[in-house]
């Protein structure tokens, strides 16, 4: 037998190697050497190799399949004993899980928001190829940016640029009155466009045909909900609308508006309806939003450079003699909503800012959640270190424990993710409520999204345990098998890091909530000028006109006792002002201006109790007030650079819009007619009777039924046939807040759920340093310590924590917050009141929570807690 | 009543050897060789449900001085062949009466 020495090749022998462990290792490659060798004894040598060569191949599939069958197991252990750990645990389980899911949840619905804000006009086919144009007008002195433009400038883009494939006139006509068989509603989302407007925005047609639905005039397209207010079950196509007294044939059905528009409609007419309207020429209107879709491969750049200058091939002289400049810009469709930055547009546009406040508290109160996580996980470590010993002692490796831990950390986030998915799909409705926007949860519930939260799972179970799954795993088994480990002090500190970097999270959410709130507080108690409370208003829409008889519609409603004044106007403070040019008559082009302009009757002035400053207001008595003097405000003879109001007294004005020249009568303190984000800007004022289109009524509140009632009565006689609205003007103008407000009201519940989690996490660590505490606290009672002494020895501790992390906290919120208030020209000073607030409510909560576990400790007979262990 | 697959019961019917025999018999039960891969996972698996008992040998030169390991049958494995084999002529009594007139 002493021949046998014949090698065994080595390749195969290292594969088996890399495959099997131990016994199994030995016995497969001694079992195949020990044919392996006869084979070579008895044949030729390259036989025996191939064969031994073949054996172990042949077997790598099945033993891999072996390896992968019996890992399954022992992860099926781990599970076991992870859930097994779950259910002993319930308090600590129900911490870890609630903090964990909350936390998600709130990512979810932050990512949701994120997501809708983001979306924004991007499912358009070729939407990288869809523009607006808007102009900016330069003056000398001034630069207005307009979002909308000329009529003319749609036909001249497709006259004269081959770039442009398609384009297309909107403009968004509010308030129409529609008429059905004798039934009245008022509609919104109306708006003239061309045809082609089905070309450059995608539009999903149920019924009519897409080629020509909007070619003739008179015709209009109405969503698929319209279809169904007006038509019920009828066949809609072909039948007539009556909206403000024209008829509309309906010509197509198209599928309601997304949400992630910032084009929203339900009723499409087509702009030819107008084409007899003689702005339709008119080279210096802005009113009309231009869509534009370019041909593919044109080169963006040199085009938007080609187009900026327009119009000057047909009104260039006129602009030139005018010192006027009109150049156009380019805006992809998609970024309009959060970056357009124009004050006028089709709809308010989304803020940005917010998206970033909300994506850092999302991350904070995730990262709370986590921090929560690593701290109980530690916390309880000594609950483990028994088994930790014995997994080690019977032969398991550090890699192994530390992937069991990891194992139960990602299963505690996927039970988290579950959790939340299922609280975020409940609470939806609420923050819709809160918000008023309309967040759809199932834009989750897509593959790819679904794929990254499964990862984003992943990735937060590991970050929060890994710490953990390290610290657990380096017990050493000789100590912990004995029972008597106890925290080490660096295990402390690092739990205590945890707990400030949480608590000074939750402070700075604090006093960003806090100086919220002082803000919108102040904006709605600051006093603006003009009396907002009693006002009581009726729009006139649907193209009421009373320029002819307003006089006796005023008389018609102040005929009651409750009813201490009446006037009316072209808007009210908080429903938007145009914008026209001034030019100052005597004074070169040069100090031409763009000014906000407002219109009303006499009784304005007095009925809003708005100051003069100079001058006096419009009179009845004085015929030539009726459209013949204006009356400007403060910041305009500011704006003109006057040292004093007298000084507008009596100078002449041209304003552009109607082309009117009459003298400055009076000046009137400034007064807020948009909400305090905005500065108080130039305004004018005229005694204009065309444009009216709100009566305010000055009421007295305390018999507010009846005087409703009479109002309605009124309101018959005077319009029969149009539904009447109303509105109290305070309600109306703080509006304006709201979706501040809005934005408030959501941070403030954030923080209070980040509030939560952190006291979760406190109430956990309380509890275990109370019991790890137990035989100290029974010998202290035993030599003479009283409960209070004890409980306040054991809240001291989380008091300086808190403390700390407020004085960590502070100065970042303020840097914070500071920057928050500038978006407001009237803010309130930051003060020094939500920095100790904060402080005082985190400490409080802090002790709140501690107390209930301290004091359970404290009160504990001394006898049971000393014979523990 | 837990069966066992086919290819436990081949095996089953082919221990109290060691590896390379075990293969051997199969190959003279089926007519040909199956991995050794295959038949030592299904040992493994068998011993885990305690039909199998692995001892090892005294050391053996041949082997460099290494232990064989043997299988053998326990009372368990046993058992499960006997259960096997009954369901087997049972199935097959049945043959004659396929028509299901039960």
């Amino acid at each position: 037998m002493e021949k046998n020495i014949e090698k065994s090749p080595l390749i195969p022998y290292l594969i088996l190697r890399l495959l099997l462990k131990g016994e199994d290792f030995y016995e497969f490659t001694d079992d195949i050497d020990e044919v392996y060798k006869h084979l070579a004894d008895d044949g030729p040598k390259w036989k025996a190799r191939a064969w031994y060569w073949f054996r172990v191949l042949e077997s790598i599939p099945s033993i891999i399949m072996d390896n992968i069958h019996w890992r399954l197991i022992m992860i099926k252990n781990y599970l076991k004993i992870a859930l097994r750990n779950l259910q002993k645990h319930k308090g600590y389980s129900f911490l870890n899980i609630v903090g964990f899911s909350i936390g998600m949840a709130c990512c979810l619905l932050i990512l949701i928001y994120v997501r809708h804000e983001l979306s924004y006009d991007k499912y358009h086919q070729d939407g990288e190829r869809i523009y607006r144009i808007a102009q900016d007008i330069r003056t000398k002195s001034a630069n207005r940016v307009f979002a909308c433009v000329s009529p003319m400038v749609a036909p001249t883009l497709k006259a004269d640029y081959p770039q442009v494939e398609y384009v297309t006139r909107v403009i968004p006509a509010r308030s129409r009155l529609v008429k059905l068989e004798g039934t009245f509603f008022y509609e919104d989302r109306f708006m003239y466009a061309d045809q082609e407007l089905l070309d450059v925005l995608t539009f999903q047609f149920i019924q009519g045909n897409p080629r020509e639905a909007l070619t003739r005039p008179n015709t209009l397209l109405i969503s698929q909900r319209m279809a169904h207010k007006y038509f019920g079950n009828v066949e809609p196509l072909g039948k007539t609308l009556e909206i403000n007294q024209q008829q509309y044939e309906i010509t197509g059905v198209v599928a309601d508006s997304p949400e992630n528009t910032h084009i929203k409609y339900d009723f499409i007419a087509s702009l030819r309806t107008l084409k007899d309207w003689d702005e339709m020429s008119n080279w210096y209107s802005t009113m009309f939003f231009t869509y534009l879709k370019i041909k593919p491969n044109v080169n963006v750049e040199e085009f938007s450079f080609q187009i900026s200058r327009l119009a000057d091939k047909y009104v260039g002289e006129q602009l030139d003699n005018w010192g006027t400049v009109h150049h156009y810009f380019l805006q992809p469709l998609s970024s309009i909503h959060l970056h357009s930055h124009i004050s006028y547009d089709i709809e308010p546009p989304g803020n940005p800012v917010y998206i970033t406040i909300f994506s850092f508290v999302g991350l904070f109160i995730l990262l709370i959640a986590c921090l929560n996580f690593m701290n109980l996980s530690t916390a309880r470590a000594a609950n483990r270190a028994k088994e930790v010993g014995l997994r080690k002692v019977v032969g398991a490796q550090k890699p192994q424990l530390i992937s069991q831990f990891l194992g139960e950390s990602l299963l505690i986030a996927f039970l988290s993710l579950g959790l939340a998915m299922v609280m975020a799909r409940l609470t939806v409705p609420f923050l819709n409520k809160l918000t008023g926007i309309n967040l759809v949860f199932d834009t989750l519930l897509n593959p790819v999204v679904l794929l990254s939260l499964i990862g984003g799972a992943f990735l937060v179970g590991l970050a929060a345990g890994l710490y953990p799954a390290f610290v657990l795993s380096a017990f050493r088994p000789a100590v912990t098998l004995k029972g008597t480990l106890r925290t080490s002090s660096r295990g402390l500190s690092m739990r205590t890091i945890l707990v400030v970097v949480q608590f000074a999270i939750s402070v700075v959410l604090i006093i960003g909530t806090l100086t919220m709130y002082k803000q919108f507080n102040f904006m709605k108690s600051q006093y603006l000028g003009f009396e907002k409370e009693q006002k009581l208003i009726l729009p006139l829409r649907g193209g009421i006109d009373i320029q002819e008889n307003f006089e006796t519609v005023k008389d018609m409603f102040s005929k009651h006792p409750s009813i201490a004044g009446v006037t009316v106007s072209s808007t009210v403070p908080g429903r938007g002002v145009s914008n026209f040019g001034i030019k100052l008559v005597g004074e070169d082009d040069s100090k031409n201006q763009s000014m906000y302009h407002m219109y009303f009757d006499d009784d304005f002035i007095p009925d809003y109790g708005i100051e003069m400053v100079a001058g006096r207001a419009f009179q009845k008595k004085m015929k030539t007030d009726f459209m013949g003097a204006f009356l400007i405000n403060e910041a305009a003879v500011k704006a003109f650079g006057w040292s004093n109001p007298e000084e507008a007294l009596r100078k002449r004005l041209l304003t552009g819009y109607g082309g009117r020249t009459n003298p400055i009568i009076g000046v009137t303190k400034d007064f807020h007619y948009r909400g305090l984000q905005d500065q108080v800007e130039p305004l004018v004022m005229e005694f204009l009777p065309w444009s009216f289109r709100y009566i305010t009524l000055s009421i007295d509140i305390s018999e507010l039924e009846e005087t409703l009632a009479f109002v309605e009565s009124q309101w018959k006689a005077v319009f029969p046939g149009y539904p009447i609205e109303r509105f109290f003007l305070d309600t109306d103008f703080d509006r304006q807040y709201r979706a501040d407000e809005q934005v408030g009201s959501v941070f403030g519940i954030f923080t209070l759920l980040g509030l939560v989690i952190a006291c979760l996490g406190l109430l956990g660590l309380a509890s275990f340093t109370a019991e790890s505490r137990t035989k100290e606290i029974g010998i202290r009672k035993v030599l003479g310590a009283s409960v209070g002494g004890i409980v306040l020895m054991l809240s001291r501790q989380f008091t300086k924590w808190v403390l700390l992390a407020s004085c960590i906290a502070w100065p970042v919120a303020y840097y914070i917050m500071f920057r928050w208030l500038k978006n407001f020209a009237y803010r309130t000073n930051i003060g020094i009141w939500p920095f100790v607030l904060s402080g005082i409510f985190a400490l409080l909560i802090a002790f709140l929570t501690v107390s209930y576990q301290s004091l359970k400790a404290a009160i504990t007979n001394p006898v049971k807690s000393l014979r523990y262990e | 009543m837990i069966l066992i697959s086919r290819a436990e019961e081949i095996i089953l019917l082919a221990v109290y050897a060691y590896g390379p025999t075990i293969r051997e018999r199969i190959y003279e039960d089926i007519g040909h060789y199956w991995t050794f891969g295959v038949i030592y996972k299904a040992l493994k698996k068998m011993k885990a449900k305690g039909y199998v008992k692995k001892t090892s040998s005294d050391p053996i030169a041949e082997r460099g001085g290494r232990r064989r390991y043997y299988y053998e049958l326990t009372a368990e494995g046993i058992s499960a062949l006997e259960d096997i084999r009954s369901i087997h002529s049972s199935v097959w009594d049945g043959i004659q009466n396929l028509t299901f007139d039960k």
